[in-house]
């Protein structure tokens, strides 16, 4: 086993627990079930928005094109109807803020499906997606060798800062867009293995 | 989410060098016209081995290795790094 193959949602309609299975997201399975997909369903379920998602433009397709020119990773969670309920997108070429000297594996993207999103549609989907997509990425950091090690640049909003924060990254400075380079240390990685009882 | 605000090439001096340093060199892996490369346990090893360059193993023909050979492989070089398996599939 590379790694765990699949991470567990909650249907927020009947309060059962999933599995979606994580698929490896190359340039036409992205275009066909993201890029295709997220945004036109959306539109169908909630019709006209105030403003766009920060995420709106983002081209999957083309980040998993990065992701491999790059020897990173592209990952999609598919729940048993197919559907992609949330993807992300890191390579293992960050160096540790926390730890200087310690290689960290960098989360370039990560989001949820539109219609998972309680702001965006009155019913969602499924929850837990991206804190467990995050997770499968910290697990791949431990089985590299990077002892969970992730670094991001998180959008500026106080709800995304607490999501991360409630994980156990640590905020570190603002960059000149002012989203916040935050960093899950080798600890804190390891205590949320430990709570997961993930490892043997 | 996320976005990426970081150039892993970019001069900021906090990130590694992508090539001509142990990573992976992209330009020999093999994609399909999908764009999928062939042999992502292959793709784990040498990340693996990049990013661990003084782990005392060799091998030489990743491709001549069969997937048994190669997990056998990976679990050798997780073991000499004191990686932990994951308990479970599903997480």
């Amino acid at each position: 086993m590379i790694l765990p193959d699949s991470i567990i949602v909650t249907s927020c309609r009947t309060d059962e627990q999933v599995c979606a299975r994580i698929v490896n997201l190359y340039r036409n399975l992205a275009q066909d079930k993201i890029d295709s997909v997220w945004w036109g369903e959306l539109h169908e379920l909630s019709g006209p928005r105030d403003r766009d998602e920060p995420d709106e433009h983002w081209e999957w397709a083309v980040i998993a094109d990065q992701c491999g020119v790059q020897g990173g990773w592209c990952k999609g969670a598919e729940t048993p109807d197919g559907d992609i309920q949330g993807a992300i997108a890191y390579t293992a070429n960050s160096r540790s803020l926390l730890e200087p000297g310690e290689v960290s594996l960098y989360v370039a993207y990560v989001a949820t499906a539109p219609w998972n999103r309680g702001w965006l549609v009155d019913r969602p989907m499924y929850r837990g997606t991206g804190g467990r997509l995050i997770l499968h990425a910290s697990l791949h950091s431990y089985m590299l060798g990077l002892k969970g090690r992730l670094r991001l640049s998180a959008l500026s909003s106080q709800n995304t800062i607490d999501f991360y924060d409630s994980i156990g990254f640590t905020t570190l400075d603002e960059n000149e867009d002012r989203t916040i380079n935050m960093e899950l240390s080798a600890d804190k990685a390891m205590a949320w293995f430990e709570r997961e009882r993930i490892l043997s | 989410m996320t976005r990426s605000q970081e150039n892993p090439n970019s001069s900021k001096g906090d990130t590694l060098r992508p090539a001509g340093n142990g990573w992976p060199d992209d330009s020999a892996r093999a994609y399909d016209p999908s764009g999928i490369p062939q042999d992502e346990l292959g793709k784990e090893i040498e990340t693996l081995k990049a990013l661990h360059p003084d782990l005392q193993i060799e091998f030489r023909d990743l491709d001549s290795l069969d997937r048994t050979g190669k997990l056998l492989l990976l679990d050798q070089m997780r073991d000499m790094l004191g990686i932990r398996k994951p308990a479970r599939t599903a997480i």
